[in-house]
């Protein structure tokens, strides 16, 4: 009750409703990811009490992720990569003129899906928490090596691609000051350099500029004035409730999936609606309906993306292993308040902790209320320009990363990664594992450099502890999964 | 059997890169110190070393992938640099960054107003806004901004020229 009550003030909830609004309005814009509209809301918490930075960030990545459905629904176009698989059946019920209940179920099912996912976080956290206080050195290196990799080898295309990526992430993070003696590496005399590659400046570029870069280059001049007209865009919640009622075991099972994937590091709230989507078919009793504008088929993937929210936040708070881009993103905020994302946090934190739950609970409340506000201001969302839209970003985008610390070099650090994010992903090299690289480097290589002082340089004891060799042994599995299963299937042509 | 041609791709510039970063590193670190009690395992030159050689092995993979499967890869011929830039919108995605270099260059100079505002005319109109649009929005997002982070939250965003007039 004190939790509820100390986030249920002015001054929270004036910056976390707008910050919800936002991620209606950037989550419902065609090519503007989730990740982007948490990138863009980072800079205004710099100067905000935590928990007001932390609501922001929470609330903008529900209403974000839901609101990538809305045009999903009306145009067959996802709004975020986390509605790609909401198109598939939202887009045919809106072809049969059954737009508006599609919407209403769609947001239904993201505020349960987000509840559940939440609940699931409070009740698992703490569990995870106090067996995580026995890992050592040992076990955190293992660990924070498998999120890495998971995420090299589940994100989209070639597997070295996104150990490419990844490593990438892990070599700039070695630029700076080393961890243990203080030698300046790869700095070239540079104060900026010293002190160390700042991952904010670098994700805002990545997720930020580059999109920009990329929609200016593919989008011809006449159509960037154009705006994405819409009428009779509204939610009919009469038959809703019949239709869960109906399929309560259907968005129970999209919810578990949807936190558990969520909760693997690499895998975000697009990879869990796709699974669920796939479930929920082969376990339908008309899984032949899927496709044709079936509501199972719109029930699993919104269901799902948002309860993965929930689940991303279960690695990031229990060993400060970032879910997802967002929960990276989230873990450098959490750092520059000066708390430490992991096991400890739960008793250093607990208040925190417990307002942090309180938040992403109340926020799925008011994603019901704003997700309706924006299913029916979409109309209006849609008459901003795109060359307009565009010029936002890119000048939130660079003030944002100045205002990190008054610097010029920081905008430099922008362009920089933003020029390099666009020529990665035409090469087809994915960007989380490369921001994942960036944020776990030190804590991969201070957790294998401390436990190598240690042994005086034997590896032996990295291997021979229970969880180590566990961790080891999956983590060889993740890269050989892969191979394997292309042998199996080259054998059985 | 006809030996075919080597057609440079996409993954052989992919491989170079990751050998040339690798070869920068290696280059670099022996004249970083030794770590605790000598041990070159603990030292600040280990890590990055470590990172240097899986770097190769990716490099050295993504040229042997390249050249194995040439035949699913555009080749890079002089005319892909030519047609760099051919298309309109390409051209502008470079001009875009080069409006944002000149706004690094010239933001503590002119200060965060004139910078802001003159860098999001020469986007809008690049874009092809028409003129009350560029600058009703330019006025618009600078005045915003000012907002948030100069007046809300109190961050310092350098006043330029316009300090000798007050502002």
């Amino acid at each position: 009750m004190d939790a509820i009550l100390s986030v249920l003030r002015v001054e929270i909830l004036i910056p976390w409703i707008l910050a919800m609004v936002l991620g209606i309005f950037v989550g419902a814009m065609p090519g503007l990811t989730a990740t982007m509209a948490v990138a863009l809301i980072v800079p205004l918490t710099f100067h905000t009490p935590p928990i007001v930075g932390l609501a922001m960030i929470l609330g903008v990545s529900f209403t974000a992720i839901f609101a990538g459905d809305i045009p999903a629904t009306f145009l067959r176009v996802p709004g975020t990569p986390a509605s790609g698989a909401a198109v598939l059946d939202g887009y045919e019920m809106n072809k049969q003129g059954k737009g508006p209940l599609a919407i209403a179920l769609d947001l239904t099912c993201s505020t349960l899906g987000g509840t559940i996912g939440v609940l699931i976080l409070i009740t698992i956290s703490p569990i995870l928490a106090s067996f995580a206080l026995q890992f050592t050195h040992f076990e955190y290196f293992w660990l924070a090596l498998l999120g890495l990799s998971m995420s090299a080898v589940i994100t989209k295309g070639s597997t070295m691609k996104g150990l490419i990526s990844m490593t990438g992430g892990l070599i700039l993070s070695t630029i700076g000051l080393d961890i243990s003696t203080g030698y300046p590496r790869f700095s070239f005399g540079s104060t900026y350099l010293m002190s160390g590659i700042n991952f904010i400046p670098v994700m805002i570029g990545l997720f930020g500029i580059s999109e920009v870069l990329r929609s200016i280059s593919i989008t011809s001049h006449d159509q960037l004035g154009d705006a994405a007209i819409v009428s009779n865009v509204k939610a009919d919640f009469r038959s809703v409730g019949s239709i869960m009622g109906r399929n309560k075991r259907l968005i129970l099972q999209s919810s578990v999936i949807g936190t558990l994937i969520g909760a693997l590091p690499g895998a975000g709230a697009d990879i869990a609606a796709w699974v669920a989507y796939g479930m929920a078919k082969k376990t339908s009793k008309t899984p032949e309906k899927f496709g044709t504008g079936s509501e199972e088929g719109v029930i699993a993937p919104t269901t799902a993306n948002n309860a993965a929210l929930g689940g991303t936040w279960i690695p990031a708070l229990v060993f400060g292993i970032p879910g997802d881009s967002i929960t990276a993103i989230v873990l450098g905020a959490m750092m520059m308040y000066g708390l430490k994302p992991g096991p400890l946090v739960f008793q250093g934190s607990r208040d925190l902790v417990n307002q942090i739950f309180t938040v992403a609970v109340i926020s799925q409340f008011f994603l019901l209320i704003l997700g309706y506000l924006g299913i029916r201001a979409f109309t209006w969302f849609f008459k901003f320009p795109r060359n307009v839209v565009l010029a936002g970003i890119t000048i939130f985008s660079i003030i944002g990363a100045y205002a990190l610390r008054s610097s010029v070099f920081d905008v430099g650090l922008v362009l920089v990664f933003g020029i390099l994010g666009f020529l990665m992903e035409r090469v087809t090299i994915p960007l989380p594992p490369f921001i994942l690289g960036l944020i776990l480097g030190p804590m991969i290589e201070e957790n294998l450099r401390i436990g190598l002082v240690k042994t005086s340089g034997n590896f032996w004891p990295f291997f021979n502890r229970p969880i180590s060799a566990l961790f080891a042994i999956l983590l060889v599995l993740i890269f050989l999964y892969e191979p394997v299963k292309l042998l199996i299937q080259k054998k059985r042509k | 059997m006809t030996k075919k041609p080597f057609r440079f791709n996409q993954e052989h510039i992919i491989g170079l890169v990751c050998l040339s970063v690798s070869a920068i590193i290696l280059s670099i670190t022996p004249t970083f110190p030794k770590g605790k009690a000598n041990i070159g395992l603990t030292g600040p030159a280990f890590f990055p070393d470590l990172l240097a050689f899986v770097f190769i092995l990716c490099g050295v993979y993504q040229f042997w992938y390249g050249t194995v499967n040439a035949a699913s890869h555009a080749p890079i011929t002089l005319d892909t640099f030519r047609n760099l830039f051919k298309k309109k919108e390409t051209r502008t995605a470079y001009l875009i960054i080069l409006f944002m270099v000149g706004f690094i260059l010239l933001f503590d100079a002119l200060g965060f107003l004139l910078t802001t505002f003159l860098f999001l005319i020469l986007f809008l109109l690049r874009l092809g806004a028409s003129r009350w649009q560029t600058f009703f929005y330019a006025f618009f997002f600078t005045a915003i901004i000012y907002f948030l982070f100069g007046l809300l939250f109190t961050i310092s965003l350098p006043s330029g020229i316009l300090a000798y007039v007050g502002l």
